[in-house]
């Protein structure tokens, strides 16, 4: 025979490529023939969007959509690790998809560098076969559900805060349930913790995001055993990871049942009460009366040493302080006695009659200011605009900001 | 009554202050009474109560369904998460 002629599954090039996943018993030739075809949307560049763009890349992906608004900054460092310092204030789509086109040059990369909303959705999703769910906030997360389901695509979706994380896939085969499905109603905006509050270690988004990546793999080359119908829970802490087995699709759900009665994207900041984005929300809860701005506070402390609240977690507290600074904290602010309360800042002897009160940003302190007069009457409580971000931004930059 | 190992995870934790926590239920029950002693036991969990997941033994539960404990069987609250 001829011997310059053979049979072959895959380009040579592709071959030498991806040899040691061409392996893999269930994945093999198929499955990256499979990838290789296959459009995945990831929705987030961030901290589980970074692990799941890398490896779906390095894995040859055919092509791969990277939709974000927001830009890098330092504070994203930590646990979005495909950014370099560089990369600070360049838009994460754009940075995230120069990123794994260098570290694999056959891949197509197309660049959303939008903000997701009911507007443009439905046009976006449609060329893709797989969607990521790596955002960051219940608004989006309910609209990118309810856009795979009218598209019957599946979904698989991540998320991470402090120690914990969770990773499902949805609306994959006719048993499967989404995410509407387990969370019917949305939760209260002001029980949901972000990880701009909680914050989150670097290595749970990397772990969720990996697995997410595994699964849109396992997806591709059709391994029967994703988890679609499972929800995996992994506790850090512990090192401990549990899969509970989910209910079926719920024929009554609004977008997924049987009669559907959301057939279109619908208003999802309304629908949640909270905004797309995990930004801090600025409230405004007190008069101006009894608030004071740091310009103000800085004054007061230069004529005489005041009396300074600190509601903030233990933890914050310990990262920078006021010297004057006492730490109440405002579950404390709520939990303890008047009496207590006095006792902690020192009231009981002195002809003191105004306390400030300070906090990260300017919101529990205000939550603080609120609970604080109904239990010491004679006090005048008045909060810091803007807490100690603003004391950084105005009075003293050297204060850290976090 | 018996004693049952109740877990929280993510926000159910933070609000609980704790990670689990035996708590008793009657041998034969249902979602309703075990919600519904849970959120007794732990009023904090009324702020996450339209998203609390329950789980038993690893499994979704579903309202309706009915529940004979024993001792080692392990009830989960699951609240979702959103960050990312």
């Amino acid at each position: 025979m001829n011997d310059d002629q053979w049979v072959a599954g895959i380009s040579k090039k592709d071959a030498g490529r991806y040899s040691r996943q061409l392996l893999v018993d269930d994945f093999g030739v198929s499955g990256q023939k499979n990838l290789k075809n296959l459009n995945v949307l990831i929705v987030g560049a961030g901290g589980l969007g970074c692990p799941v763009a890398t490896y779906l890349g390095a894995a040859g992906i055919g092509t791969i959509g990277i939709v974000d608004y927001d830009h890098i900054s330092l504070d994203n460092l930590h646990r979005q690790v495909a950014y370099k310092e560089d990369q600070v204030g360049k838009s994460k789509a754009q940075a995230l998809a120069d990123n794994i086109k260098l570290q694999n040059s056959d891949l197509n990369v197309q660049v959303h560098n939008t903000s997701l909303d009911s507007s443009n959705a439905m046009q976006l999703f449609k060329n893709y076969e797989i969607v990521c769910d790596c955002t960051d906030n219940v608004a989006t997360r309910y609209l990118i559900n309810d856009v795979c389901v009218l598209l019957n695509i599946p979904l698989v979706s991540g998320s991470a805060l402090r120690w914990d994380g969770q990773l499902s896939v949805y609306h994959y085969g006719s048993d499967c349930p989404c995410y509407r499905c387990l969370f019917p109603s949305p939760p209260d905006p002001n029980s949901v913790t972000n990880c701009n509050e909680g914050g989150v270690l670097g290595p749970i988004v990397g772990v969720i995001g990996s697995m997410q990546a595994l699964e849109v793999m396992k997806i591709a080359a059709k391994v029967r055993t994703t988890l679609a119908g499972q929800l995996l829970l992994f506790d850090g802490r512990e090192g401990k990871s549990r899969t509970i087995r989910l209910r079926k699709r719920d024929p009554k759900c609004e977008v997924c049942g049987d009669n559907p009665t959301i057939t279109a994207p619908i208003d999802y900041v309304l629908f949640c009460g909270a905004g797309a984005h995990d930004k801090i929300e600025n409230l405004k809860l007190l008069e101006l009366s009894d608030r004071v701005n740091v310009t103000e506070y800085r004054n007061k402390r230069r004529e005489q040493k005041p009396v300074l609240l600190d509601t903030r977690p233990s933890l914050e507290f310990e990262i920078a302080h006021l010297p004057e600074a006492i730490n109440v904290t405002l579950k404390e602010c709520r939990s303890l006695s008047a009496e207590d309360i006095s006792n902690r800042l020192g009231l009981q002897n002195t002809e003191h009659s105004d306390v400030f009160v300070i906090c990260h940003r300017g919101n529990d302190s205000q939550r603080a200011v609120l609970l604080l007069r109904e239990k010491l009457v004679d006090i005048k409580f008045r909060d810091i605009i803007g807490g100690y971000e603003q004391w950084a931004l105005k009075i003293n930059d050297m204060f850290p900001l976090y | 009554m018996i004693s049952i190992k109740v877990l929280f995870f993510g926000e159910a934790c933070q609000l609980v202050g704790k990670r689990e926590e035996a708590i008793d239920f009657p041998e034969e029950t249902d979602y309703e009474e075990i919600r519904k002693t849970i959120l007794e036991n732990y009023p904090a969990l009324q702020k996450i109560e339209k998203v609390m997941m329950l789980a038993v033994d690893q499994e979704y539960a579903n309202p309706g369904d009915r529940f004979e404990l024993v001792r080692f069987t392990e009830i989960a609250v699951i609240p979702p998460l959103s960050g990312g």
